[in-house]
């Protein structure tokens, strides 16, 4: 997603937004014949003819014009909240059946130019696992890594640390940085020994997250493991989502191979935090920076997103798809999604059912966004009402290379779920045969690697070998982050 | 119900892809590439990449390279890059290849929309198969997917069932 796509539609066809039908198909021959690959001149560029292609699959349809427009139309009346967003439906027109069917709704949040940079004291603490299995290497990058951000952080961020094995110890007590020297000889005195009980370790860090939380900092805690946690998983997954609620973050940094994806995963996107994968300890200091540099650039922070639906339409599940694809799951009809940064934009893929419904327009869901800009308790807020219609059958329609590629990104990541659940239930035939279908799929896409590596855990559990764990986490985390090509915005 | 033509599974009309095997569901699966009956293409073994064939020498610009499709006597001449695609184009799915042979009857003649690519590495140019369905032929052996073979000027390469002569100085 490299460029901000505010592009308006008849801004790339170059028509006037009351232009007739007929000058808009006029408008688009002219400028396919110019842009189009295969055309031999200069100018020919793929992106380029995708995104006129799209604005031409928008505008020259009435109905998806229409919706369109009136968007558009609330987007520009409601120019001073500090996020915008553009709501795409798979469809608009249903048939009339007597089944449920699928729909689509895909909503990109942009934060607004408008929105000024300016950085936001932070309110960190930092959780670090201390167990037997993170000495060496481990432990000391991690402890480097520390030593660093103390020196990056400003005077005016509260920051303090943890450290928990069987028992939790706060090693430094949550403070503005005003002794550094102080809290660089309490972070040389962390030494590894004993187990991994993470919940302990979780709530202490809170507590003292909470000490300095408010509206005028953004609070976030910064979990680092190397190990599974035993018996406890649930209760810190719990802590996480009322910590979400309180507007607090976490993200989880897993290093090396041994800790569980789907855990730590769960647990930061329950504050819509993200979950990084640390294959290299090296790396620990670059993933740690990234990730605070990250929160400095926070526009809008507790974003929530309200879907309310009619009795015939139910929710299937919720996907973020983009910066990377994380399930979300909605706290009764909530769903978090954490804060957005300056220069990022977030994607939101919800799948509903809808049930049998008369002919004639329907509505089919009202979203509700709303957000916190990060310095004051200012919220803003955007509405939307959507509608589809029933008609008799309906007519092939074309569909969003958006929502294509939302859902096929999504879908990746789901494929590889399942591979990883049928082979945990034991099922390994079928297992083996959902790796190679997701190494396809990655292959279709250009991703080589990742289908290389797909293909030998195929193969190894084809001839009963574990899995490596390693692989694991790669394909986990590398469908996660797929640049699947944009069809042009 | 609508069912996914490749593996049979089943979803709500309006599903867009089979989260078993990954099928576009709206086009039954038509973009993928059609597997060839096994007439003689599957028979043809594999062949080992000659030795020393990524051996170092001086690096060297990449070569233009040119492409004649023998069936339609089609001249193609490739830019001048260290890595060129061979396959179908589609937009869809974002491929673009640098040699787009679906005017060339790719779909019918088995081409893969990922086939194969050529690829140059310290003056040398090589033939690598991207695990196409239908597979890649040098001069009638067929390549090992992922392993990059050594091509001679004047070689013929044949993509599924589309005949190639590539030629560079």
């Amino acid at each position: 997603m490299s460029e901000v796509p505010e592009k308006d539609p008849y801004e790339i066809l170059g028509v006037s937004p009351l232009a007739t039908q007929e000058e808009i198909r006029r408008a688009y021959r002219a400028l396919v014949r110019r842009y189009h690959p295969d055309s031999g001149t200069e100018e020919a560029s793929a992106t380029r003819f995708l995104e006129i292609h799209q604005a031409y699959e928008l505008l020259s349809d009435p109905a998806r014009r229409r919706a369109y427009d009136r968007l558009h139309r609330e987007r520009r009346g409601r120019r001073t909240t500090s996020f915008w967003w553009e709501v795409i439906l798979s469809r608009q027109r249903l048939p009339a059946l007597s089944e449920d069917q699928m729909v689509y709704v895909l909503v990109e949040i942009y934060p607004s130019k408008r929105v000024p940079v300016r950085r936001v004291p932070l309110n960190l603490v930092l959780v670090i696992d201390r167990s037997t299995s993170m000495q060496g290497d481990r432990l000391d990058y991690v402890r480097s890594a520390t030593h660093h951000i103390v020196e990056d952080l400003d005077r005016e961020d509260v920051f303090g640390i943890v450290a928990f094995n069987d028992h939790a110890e706060t090693i430094v007590p949550s403070q503005p940085l005003t002794n550094r020297e102080y809290v660089h000889s309490r972070i040389s005195s962390i030494w590894a020994s004993g187990g991994t009980e993470m919940l302990r370790g979780l709530l202490m860090g809170l507590e003292q997250v909470r000490r300095f939380h408010s509206q005028d900092r953004i609070s976030h805690l910064l979990l680092l493991t190397d190990g599974h946690t035993y018996g406890d998983e649930e209760t810190c997954i719990a802590e996480a989502r009322q910590a979400g609620q309180e507007g607090i973050g976490i993200s989880t940094f897993g290093i090396g191979e041994d800790w569980h994806e789907t855990f730590l995963s769960t647990l930061a996107r329950e504050t819509g935090g993200t979950c990084v994968h640390i294959s290299d300890p090296a790396q620990a200091r670059r993933a740690l920076r990234e990730m605070i540099r990250g929160l400095c650039d926070i526009a809008v922070r507790d974003l929530w997103l309200t879907p309310r639906f009619p009795r015939q339409v139910r929710l299937e599940s919720v996907f973020r798809c983009d910066p990377d694809v994380e399930r979300l799951r909605p706290v009764g009809e909530e769903i978090n999604l954490g804060a957005l940064s300056v220069d990022a934009h977030l994607s939101v893929l919800l799948e509903i059912a809808v049930a049998p419904m008369p002919l004639g327009k329907h509505r089919l869901m009202q979203l509700e966004l709303r957000g916190l800009l990060p310095d004051a308790g200012e919220e803003d807020r955007l509405l939307a009402d959507l509608e589809i219609e029933v008609v008799e059958g309906a007519e092939e329609q074309p569909i969003s290379t958006a929502i294509i590629n939302a859902v096929n990104k999504v879908n990746l990541f789901r494929m590889q779920e399942r591979a990883w659940q049928a082979l945990e239930e034991g099922r390994r035939e079928e297992a083996r045969q959902q790796l190679e279908a997701v190494a396809t799929r990655l292959l279709d896409l250009g991703e080589t690697e990742l289908a290389h590596a797909a293909l030998l855990e195929a193969q190894r559990v084809a001839e009963g070998e574990e899995v490596s764990k390693r692989a694991k986490k790669e394909i986990y985390f590398g469908t996660r982050h797929l640049r699947i090509p944009e069809g042009g915005k | 119900m609508i069912q996914c033509p490749t593996c049979g599974e089943k979803y709500r009309p309006g599903t867009l892809f089979c989260s078993k095997c990954g099928t576009y569901l709206p086009t039954g699966g038509s973009p993928r590439t059609v597997t060839l009956p096994t007439d003689r293409l599957s028979d043809v073994p594999y062949t080992p990449p000659e030795t020393g064939a990524l051996e170092k020498e001086a690096p060297a610009e990449p070569r233009t390279i040119q492409v004649r499709v023998i069936e339609t006597d089609r001249e193609v001449v490739l830019p001048p890059a260290s890595e060129l695609l061979l396959g179908r184009r589609d937009p869809m799915r974002g491929i673009f290849p640098d040699l787009d042979l679906t005017a060339d009857g790719g779909i019918e003649k088995g081409v893969s929309r990922r086939h194969a690519r050529i690829l140059q590495k310290e003056g040398k140019v090589f033939i690598e198969d991207v695990g196409s369905a239908n597979g890649t032929f040098l001069n009638d052996q067929r390549l090992m997917p992922y392993l990059p073979y050594p091509l001679r000027d004047g070689d013929r390469v044949r993509i599924g069932k589309l005949e190639l002569e590539i030629h560079f100085e």
